[in-house]
């Protein structure tokens, strides 16, 4: 019988994630001393501007309880953050003399919070640095936790941020603590759930397509997709279930983890830039293009993905079909879970054409695709390929 | 600046009052146990000479600390843990992991698996006193809630433990 080689010997990679996972019941009220141990007793906690930001002030209040440390909460973030906000949240955080940063939620509170910590980590101006290009030596960052909610934009542990016109990406800025606690991850509507689902489920997928993927990439890669798959249909059919949705937002951190070591994969970033043209979650789009993206990629003799379907559908199934079988079977069964969620959900897209989009947007995309974080190229006319199926195709 | 406010800490005195009575109660029940419990004894004797644990909550109690004397006698030492020598910290990271474990939600087993726990000290010295704490809750607990709270249950002759019970709850009311 033929040995296999589990880590080839030429092999050599590297992996990175700083970020320390508190997870499960009560882990809110892990934070005061975990910030202790960061030399942090002064918090300032972020949050969005958002009629639940009352509840999540009275969740953190309760966390702090008995602390014996005076938090700061402010809940302003708006959907479409910008530079002077950052400035007087940095005025702010000088004159109160806070020590540290907690982000309450996902997306532009975790825009903020990154330029916010790379700002009172070093100086205010290293924020122009990065949006350069340039590099930036953050001596001793001031610690940043991040308290997820349920509707992850693909970014929130990454070290990729978006603040009005900067692209911002630096190490620095990946969150050091992770605190995951049912009591923040409140059920949000089921398009947000599936949506953030199938952003999470791409990075994934895309993450073990990667030519550049290893060993640790791989084991991120492969508990978010199984976690997404065996999660999902629960969340959404029973919003009240906190362990699929704490595994939800698990998975988008193993995702993440993944997505933050290699670089943005096809779909991630056309799903990204379409978003911006239709204002339409772009997981709902993720969603939409992946299966035309595996599909091209299948016909790809040199597929680094070929295993697919060992996160996709598990050990037993992959063991059965094997690897050559078992792409076209992960394929089926990603459309599956698509049509499941539009089963469950009757007004959830069926085809990129139900979003707003229009024909000539089409030419503008791929262009698009490059200009989104996360260090991404690609070929345009595979771009155009995958654009051009998913326009003719409806699920 | 608009939708900002600083929240200072509210406390929780009711919780603290519950953890703290339930610490200084299995304080003294260990020390009450040991006595009248071969098994305590002898954990307490595989322990250094002069030997004190203290077991709290972060950051500002409570806590109950227990010595082991020179002469291998075990008394209840209060909760000041100013001006003592402590040999083995055990602390519980906040007050709402310590609810979970004196309501017998979460056993010592489990807390330390959730990483609810800081140990500073030796580990094996650690490892005996979570074995006192285990047997002390199986005399002080109905055995459908001490089953809750130890990894396992011992299966002790019915007699021995019923007068075992009795005189650990004399001894942990009266102080002896």
């Amino acid at each position: 019988m033929e040995e296999v080689e589990v880590l080839p010997s030429a092999s050599s990679y590297m992996f990175h994630s700083p970020v320390k996972v508190l997870s499960g019941t009560r882990a809110l009220e892990n934070l005061p001393v975990e910030l202790a141990g960061m030399d942090a007793v002064k918090p300032l906690i972020l949050a969005a501007a958002a009629p639940a930001a009352r509840e999540m002030e009275r969740v953190m209040a309760a966390a702090f309880g008995d602390s014996r440390l005076t938090i700061g909460f402010f809940a302003g973030i708006p959907p479409r953050p910008d530079r002077k906000l950052v400035r007087d949240l940095f005025r702010l955080y000088k004159d109160k003399g806070y020590d540290s940063l907690i982000a309450l939620g996902g997306g532009p509170v975790l825009d903020v919070a990154k330029t916010l910590k790379v700002a009172v980590s070093g100086r205010p101006e290293d924020l122009e640095i990065i949006a350069a290009g340039g590099p930036v030596s953050v001596r001793k960052p001031r610690p940043l936790a991040v308290v997820p909610g349920m509707g992850a934009m693909g970014y929130e542990l990454t070290r990729y941020a978006v603040l009005d016109s900067f692209r911002l990406a630096a190490p620095a800025m990946i969150p050091e603590l992770l605190v995951i606690d049912s009591r923040t991850i409140t059920p949000p509507d089921r398009k947000t759930t599936a949506a953030a689902a199938l952003l999470t489920l791409t990075q994934a997928v895309e993450a073990l397509f990667h030519p550049g993927r290893n060993h640790l990439t791989d084991a991120y890669a492969y508990g978010a997709t199984r976690f997404v798959v065996e999660n999902l249909h629960r969340a959404l059919q029973s919003g009240a279930d906190h362990r699929c949705r704490i595994a939800l937002v698990n998975a988008a951190f193993f995702a993440q983890t993944a997505f933050d070591n290699l670089s943005g994969g096809m779909t991630f970033n056309l799903g990204m830039a379409m978003s911006r043209y239709c204002e339409t979650p772009p997981g709902m789009l993720m969603g939409l293009l992946l299966p035309h993206y595996l599909l091209m990629e299948m016909n790809r003799e040199e597929t680094p993905g070929r295993d697919l379907l060992l996160a996709v559908g598990g050990p037993e199934d992959y063991a059965e079909l094997g690897a050559e079988t078992g792409l076209r079977k992960a394929v089926d069964r990603i459309v599956e879970l698509l049509l499941e969620i539009q089963s469950l959900i009757p007004d959830f897209p069926r085809s990129i054409r139900d979003v707003g989009l229009k024909r000539e947007d089409l030419e503008e995309l791929p262009g698009a695709a490059e200009e989104v974080p996360g260090r991404g190229s690609f070929d345009p006319s595979a771009l155009r390929y995958v654009l051009a199926k998913a326009w003719e195709t409806r699920f | 600046m608009e939708n900002f406010r600083e929240i200072p800490p509210q406390g929780k005195p009711f919780k603290r009052a519950y953890v703290a009575l339930m610490l200084w109660f299995v304080g003294r029940a260990v020390q009450a146990a040991a006595k009248v419990d071969a098994g305590v004894r002898e954990e307490f004797a595989g322990l250094p000479g002069e030997f004190s644990f203290s077991l709290g909550v972060l950051p500002q109690g409570p806590t109950m600390i227990v010595a082991k004397d020179a002469d291998g006698r075990v008394r209840y030492r209060g909760w000041q843990l100013e001006g003592k020598k402590i040999d083995l910290q055990m602390k519980i990271k906040n007050l709402e992991g310590a609810l979970l474990m004196f309501t017998f939600q979460e056993s010592t087993a489990v807390a330390t698996a959730r990483n609810r726990l800081i140990v500073d000290g030796e580990v094996p010295a650690a490892c005996a006193i979570v074995r006192v704490l285990d047997r002390v809750e199986v005399y002080l607990l109905p055995k459908i809630i001490a089953r809750l709270a130890v990894k396992r249950y011992s299966d002790w002759p019915w007699e021995e433990k019923l007068g075992n019970r009795l005189r650990i709850y004399v001894g942990a009311i009266l102080g002896w």
